[in-house]
């Protein structure tokens, strides 16, 4: 099974090859515009190819209309030279308002400026309309079609390659954190140690995938995916969580003990959870293993008062409810995503 | 992001002095310097000017050697088809890898496919590698020209957009924990909550490595210290809005909704003031004070006695104060 970018890469590049050879046997328009939509129609950005593609080509094709009024050929070239050049300056004055936010979404006003730049150096555009339309048609068709073939016929391998890296990372950060004396240092490495934690989780998320949401995707199976999602979210957020926690306190050694072993215990569930997604072997999961969580409440309800009113004074004694609240919180997620798991794939 | 006349001058130049290079000096040639200035105007600005630099001379040798190649190749299809599929192909692979490079490969391939289709027609090689480097060059000189400090404003831009996306997360979050419509609508709000803490993710990140790859050049360095405010603000609103996995009777929520509306009220008119720089926010602190301590009371009369666990919504409100206080140091 092909990964993903490979699959994406095959889908362009069999489009564009495709469009290549069409246009030197049979073309209307005489200007490229069958290739060119063909390469702007495949899918260049996530999520479903086929709503995307349509987007595309529907946006692609309202833009010639466009241009077929605003560009009006020869005789009007400073008038149709001022529109390109203002339509230039606002698409490259919103690239940069938006920098620091651009993502592949923003696709569509590139596209557009794209498509009324060649259609301004198309001597053919506005003599020749509907042939030009009709060739855009056909590269859509090719640019929409073709990408259905490569990707996402199969969602379940896509997702698990996807969700992998993941899994591994969060087991990277938690293999850290279960360490004791990573637990015990300063308050400003804490800090640094929440920002390293965002910024791996920056870097992943660019395999995230975004497309188990979007419309489109297959009605059957993508509740349960988007459900595996959004509880693998939870855990980072409790992470993030945890580790904002220990910020505002300080744990005893004992403490520091029984936090690594629950976490080393989380540790352990999210190897079998990750395991399951590259062999699909679901591991016996018994009470016992719970035994860590018990001790830690164990050891909290013996060393630290629990009368409510107490510790709403107290802002270390939150900082640690929130701690032990988040390690707890997160046992029962990756619990809920293990032990729901099913057995034959 | 605020409002750059610097930025809209060199866009304008790159502008008019393209259009006119290419009417003057090639009138009757497809417009390969057109196309070239405006694709590179339209490169992401990375920090480094001199980074920066080396990518886009980078970008146009490959541009000369890959058009060449393209024109060598045009009177065999086969070869043709060849060079564009490996083209294309290295390409969609790579903006995959990096997407953030999606502009570099696009712009790559975008010209192998234009010089294909260009095939059709007299195309003189000379003519078109020479316009393919005055449009880089009209680029990098009037980049040279107007954004080689383009960094020194980037970090109050970034401040500024951190809080707008911040803004939208904290809206998000209590519209998941106020809207009646959130356990029909689960998917809706998440899938939400997940662009808007990409963002965030995304934003606080790329401050933290300004900071640290530009520290020397701040003149202001409260924005280090409002670093941590900002990812300590960002951790609050996670952990309050762990009540919607918490509280599965969202009935108990209910009973609070009064003082959620009105504490969301104050914090969304508190990004407000922050973001257009107003910092006497005292009226709206007191205000997010009085909603806590209304907030507790319900929790002492009401919450918890009908909770079924209580406990969770202490977390909850410190959370809030939490976030009540992180949004007072980043004021001061």
């Amino acid at each position: 099974m092909l990964s993903r970018k490979y699959s994406y890469a095959f889908a362009i590049t069999t489009t564009v090859l495709l469009s290549y050879c069409l246009i030197h046997f049979y073309h209307y328009s005489n200007s490229g515009w069958l290739f060119l939509t063909a390469f702007l129609v495949s899918p260049i950005t996530r999520g479903p190819s086929l709503r995307q593609g349509l987007l595309h080509a529907i946006l692609l094709m309202l833009t010639i209309f466009l241009a077929n009024f605003l560009l009006l050929g020869d005789k009007f070239i400073p008038f149709s030279t001022t529109i390109l050049a203002i339509i230039f300056i606002c698409i490259g004055y919103f690239s940069y308002f938006a920098r620091s936010h651009l993502t592949l979404n923003y696709y569509a006003p590139f596209l557009v400026f794209i498509v009324l730049f060649n259609a301004y150096f198309d001597p053919f555009i506005y003599k020749n309309f509907m042939n030009t339309m009709f060739d855009v048609l056909i590269g859509a068709t090719i640019g929409i079609i073709i990408p259905q073939i490569f990707l996402l016929r199969q969602p379940y391998p896509n997702f698990r390659s996807e969700i992998l890296p993941y899994l591994h990372t969060m087991m990277e950060i938690i293999e850290k954190m279960s360490q004791p004396k990573e637990l015990i240092k300063p308050v400003t490495f804490e800090i640094d140690k929440f920002k390293s934690i965002l910024s791996i989780l920056t870097k992943e998320s660019l395999y995230y995938p975004i497309w188990v949401y979007e419309t489109g995707f297959n009605r059957a199976v993508r509740s349960s995916y988007r459900y595996y999602l959004i509880n693998l979210e939870q855990l980072f957020d409790l992470l993030i969580i945890f580790q904002n926690a220990l910020t505002k306190t300080k744990l005893d050694k004992k403490m520091i003990a029984a936090v690594a072993q629950v976490m080393q215990g989380n540790f352990i569930l999210l190897n079998h959870l990750k395991n399951y997604f590259i062999d699909h072997q679901l591991i016996q999961y018994n009470d016992e293993q719970q035994d860590d969580i018990d001790s830690l409440d164990k050891y909290v309800n013996q060393h630290f008062p629990h009368d409510i009113d107490y510790i709403e004074f107290d802002s270390s004694l939150i900082a640690l409810q929130q701690l032990i609240r988040a390690l707890k919180d997160f046992r029962f997620i990756l619990l809920k995503l293990y032990l729901g798991l099913p057995k034959n794939v | 992001m605020a409002f750059s006349l610097t930025h809209l001058l060199y866009l304008i130049l790159v502008t008019l002095i393209s259009f006119f290079c290419q009417f003057y000096f090639f009138p009757t040639h497809f417009p390969w310097l057109i196309g070239t200035a405006l694709a590179f105007a339209l490169l992401p600005l990375i920090e480094d000017f001199f980074y920066r630099l080396r990518i886009m001379i980078m970008l146009a040798i490959t541009l000369l050697v890959l058009v060449s190649l393209t024109l060598v190749f045009s009177p065999y299809p086969l070869l043709s088809g060849i060079n564009l599929a490996i083209i294309t192909f290295f390409c969609a692979i790579k903006w995959q890898d990096h997407p953030e490079s999606f502009g570099l490969f696009f712009i790559i391939s975008f010209f192998v496919i234009l010089t294909n289709i260009q095939n059709a027609h007299d195309v003189n090689l000379i003519s078109q590698l020479s316009m393919i480097a005055l449009g880089g060059l009209i680029t990098i000189l009037l980049q040279f020209i107007f954004l080689i400090n383009f960094v020194s404003n980037e970090f109050y831009s970034l401040q500024r957009s951190l809080l707008i996306a911040l803004k939208k997360l904290a809206h998000q979050l209590f519209s998941s924990l106020i809207d009646q419509s959130y356990m029909d609508k689960v998917y809706l709000y998440e899938h939400s909550i997940h662009n808007y803490r990409l963002l965030c993710n995304h934003l606080l990140s790329k401050l933290d490595r300004y900071i640290k790859d530009y520290e020397k050049q701040l003149k202001n360095k409260s924005i280090v210290h409002n670093l941590n405010c900002f990812y300590e603000l960002y951790a609050s609103l996670l952990s309050m809005s762990q009540l919607r996995n918490r509280e599965v009777d969202k009935a108990t929520i209910v009973l609070a909704s009064t003082e959620l509306n009105q504490f969301y009220f104050y914090l969304d008119q508190y990004f407000n003031q922050l973001i257009a720089k107003q910092h006497n926010n005292e009226h709206l602190d007191k205000s997010l004070q009085q909603i806590i301590a209304a907030l507790e009371d319900v929790y002492h009369n009401v919450i918890a006695v009908a909770a079924k666990e209580s406990f969770i919504y202490i977390l909850f409100i410190d959370s809030l104060k939490s976030i009540k206080e992180k949004m007072r140091e980043i004021t001061t």
